[in-house]
Order: C-alpha cells, then structure tokens, then sequence
C-alpha cells in the first residue's frame, strides 16, 4: 500500500512543480505586460497567449514525467504491482467502477446478493421451455402469443427469449397452470416455475464458470502445502475475484437485457458472444491470480526476487530447465519447471550465497 | 531548428543560475529580440535536459522573494555544450559553402 501512496505523492510533487512554474512565468509576463499599459485582464490574456497552449502544457508534463504514462512508470519503479494489496486494490476499484458505470447499481448487487422476495414475488412465476430437465431454453413468440390470453396468468411479460414473467391467480396452484398452458400452446416442454428459481438463471453461467475455475485452483494448490497465511491469501483475493467477475457479469446481463434486440435470435448470438468474452476475463484473472499468488513467499508473502534460470530447455529429462527464484528474507527459494512449482524453505545454495 | 534550443539555453546558463523566466527574458535580450522563444516550448526542455543530466534544479527565491526553480549547468551540460556548439558551427560553416558556391 505504502509503495502506491509513495509513487502517487512522487508523482503529484512532478505535477506541482510544473504548476508552480506556470505561474511564476504567467506573473512574471503578466507583470510586465501591465507595466507596458495593458489592463489586468488583458494583460492576463497576452500571458496566457504568450505562453502557450494547453498542448505545451501536457507536453512539459510528458518530460517530467507528470502524466499518466509518468504515473504508470512510476508505478512500476516503486513495485507497487509486488504489493500485496495491489490486486485487491485493483479489484475493489473494479467493483466500485462497475456500480458506478451501471444502469442500475441496485439490481447488480442483488444480481450478486440476491434480494428478498417482497409479496408480488411469491406469486409470481416464470414460464420457459426446459429440454432434458437441465437446460431452460427461452419461451418462443408463438407460444408466448398463446399464453397471452389465458386468465390465471396476470401481467404477462416476455424478457427476451429467456423467458416469460407473470403473476398467478392465488387459488390456481402451479400443476394446474403449467398443464393449461402447454395444453393452450401444444408445447409439452415448457414448464411454469416460481420466481426464486429464477435467479440462478441470471448468474448461473457465471457461477458455473467459477465453480470450474475454483475446483481447478483447489487442484493446483492444495498439493503444493505451503503455508495457511500463503493459502488464506490467495483464497481471500480469489474471492475478490470472484466477487469482481460476477458484478461485470451482472453489468453485462443487464446492459444485455435493456437492448430492444430485433430477433430473438441476434439476443441469443449477443448472449453467446458476451459469454465468451466474459470467459476471456475469467481466464485473465485466473492467470493473474496464480502468477501473483506462485511468486510470492509462503511464510512473509514477499514477491520473490533474481529468478535464476537452471538447466536446459533441449535436455528435459535428464537436466530440465528450471527457474530459482529466492525470497529477500531468506525464508527459502521458489524452484518452477514447466511441470511443477516447489518451495524449499532454507536449502538452496542460492540462499547460501545470500547470507554471505 | 531542432536541437538549437537545447545549445542557446545551456549557453545562457553559462553565466550563472537562472530560473525559467529569467532564461526567456535573457536570450530575448541577447537576440536583441529577434529570438522568440516560445516559453511553452521552454519548459519542456528544460525539463528533458535535467532527465539528460545536462543541468540541475533547485527551488529558491527569485528577486521579489516569488519560490522559484533555478536551474544551473553541470559537468555533463559542459560537455555537452561544446558538442553541440561544435556541431552548430560545422552546419554553419556547411551551409555558408553552399549558398557562397551554388
């Protein structure tokens, strides 16, 4: 945290002194331009126009460093990517992003959170085609016509093809409407479900994936046994992970279903497409996560540091290729090859050579 | 021209520490105002200059006690001043021998 506080406070110090500078010379001209008569006004004008523009400006700020481009190398000269709190940093910033770009930041967190279900909900139901008894598959135009004019369903409202929402008369129960309706439609695959089942249908894909990603993770770390602090980290930041992904899901569900799509079929190549780009950003993080997580020393969590590359790329099984990377506290050395990941804690002779 | 404006500033801070102002208003004087030099132009190389090691700055107080930044030649901007005044000279002498024998 304090190596992002201190290249911030660097940076901002760059930035003040071009300002500082701007005004010393835009008095100075000033100065002198009202001593040769002109109004302050004026004179304020000719200084500004003398000069230069906003151009010059950013142009000075460029070769001190003061722009963001300066902000981002500084960034990097003060390691402030090895903090420990960087991703979740990053992560936070995400979240709080993604509420504030949102359309409507309520219903993203209860996308996430899921909401209480207030008395219209448990009367209401959501009516869909399911094939196999897994997968929902939407509610086609023509049975979604059909449904219309039957009288146990109320405020009927089709969202897409995913499905079709509606209140249900109190003294009908659930059985007697789904078999109306597939008798009114001639569809025997479409199914009348209450409200809260609903819901796993909006974050079920995301979930899925993280449920996948999640089991993956347990794989890889589980049998490297490092320590709990080192486990208990990366389970804290894989949450936030997780947490950051699915309000972007959440977002784009909802950005999704506000467009007035044409056919149900470009709704579904949009869905599909999000889908895949979603899956590109799991895979990031997830990248991001186990690279961050695979350098860092189990027992201070210290970036490791002077990767050593050891043996040869052309000869993997008798002398593989392997890089040694060693912790700055001496607490031991991260040894990788393209198969495994192992930490020796205080045997390497690279630690040798450390302590002198 | 490029580079010109890096030769005249390190030749003006010759003479002593000057701050940004004072560098403008000084080679207005000595181009007896035939020079102007865009003071949004100045900075910025002022600035990379100091990235080049050629002067240094320090903050302190200008002549009606404003804070202001004074920048002062090193080692470095020496050397570089006879470079490039060297390189300034051979152009001159290049293009005086155009325009004398084309």
């Amino acid at each position: 945290m304090n190596r992002g506080i201190d290249a911030f406070r660097e940076w901002m110090e760059l930035r003040k002194r071009v300002r500082e500078e701007r005004q010393f010379h835009l008095e100075r001209l000033r100065a002198e331009f009202e001593v040769l008569g002109l109004s302050v006004r004026e004179a304020n004008r000719a200084a500004r126009g003398r000069f230069g523009s906003r151009r010059h400006l950013k142009s000075a700020l460029h070769e001190l460093g003061g722009d963001w481009a300066g902000l981002v190398q500084l960034a990097s000269a003060h390691r402030v990517h090895a903090s420990l709190w960087f991703q979740p940093a990053l992560l936070v910033a995400g979240i709080l992003l993604v509420l504030l770009i949102s359309p409507a930041p309520l219903a993203v967190v209860e996308g996430v959170a899921g909401r209480p279900l207030t008395a219209a909900d448990r009367d209401a139901v959501f009516i869909s085609e399911q094939k196999w008894n897994l997968t929902y598959l939407g509610i086609k135009k023509a049975d979604y016509e059909a449904i219309q004019a039957m009288d146990c369903l109320t405020n009927l409202v089709r969202h897409q093809s995913i499905h079709a929402r509606a209140q249900v008369r109190k003294s009908v129960a659930l059985a007697a409407i789904e078999s109306l309706v597939r008798k009114q439609t001639g569809n025997p695959r479409l199914r009348v479900i209450p409200f809260f089942e609903h819901q796993p249908i909006v974050m079920g894909p995301a979930k899925a994936v993280w449920g996948l990603a999640g089991l993956n993770a347990l794989i890889f770390v589980v049998p490297l046994r490092r320590s709990a602090l080192w486990l208990g980290y990366g389970l804290a930041v894989g949450s936030l992970h997780w947490l950051g992904s699915v309000f972007v899901w959440a977002m784009a569900i909802q950005v999704w279903s506000r467009i007035a799509w044409s056919t149900d079929g470009r709704a579904l190549l949009a869905f599909l497409m999000t889908f895949m780009v979603y899956l590109g950003l799991v895979a990031l993080q997830c990248r991001a996560w186990w690279s961050d997580l695979r350098q860092r020393c189990p027992f201070c969590l210290e970036r490791l540091l002077l990767p050593l590359i050891a043996g040869s790329r052309d000869c993997f099984l008798l002398n593989s290729e392997t890089t040694e990377s060693v912790c700055a506290h001496g607490h031991g050395v991260l040894v990788e090859s393209k198969w495994s990941s192992r930490f020796r804690p205080q045997q390497s002779p690279l630690l040798g050579l450390i302590r002198g | 021209m490029q580079g010109t404006l890096d030769l005249l500033v390190l030749r003006v801070l010759v003479a002593g520490s000057l701050h940004g102002y004072a560098i403008s208003r000084r080679l207005a004087e000595l181009s007896e105002d035939w020079l102007s030099v865009d003071e949004g132009s100045l900075y910025p190389c002022l600035y990379r200059m100091e990235k080049k090691g050629w002067i240094r700055s320090e903050a302190g107080r200008s002549e009606n006690n404003r804070k202001a930044r004074f920048y002062s030649l090193t080692d470095a901007g020496m050397e570089q001043l006879a470079i490039e005044q060297d390189g300034w000279q051979q152009f001159q002498r290049a293009v005086a021998r155009i325009l004398k024998k084309a």
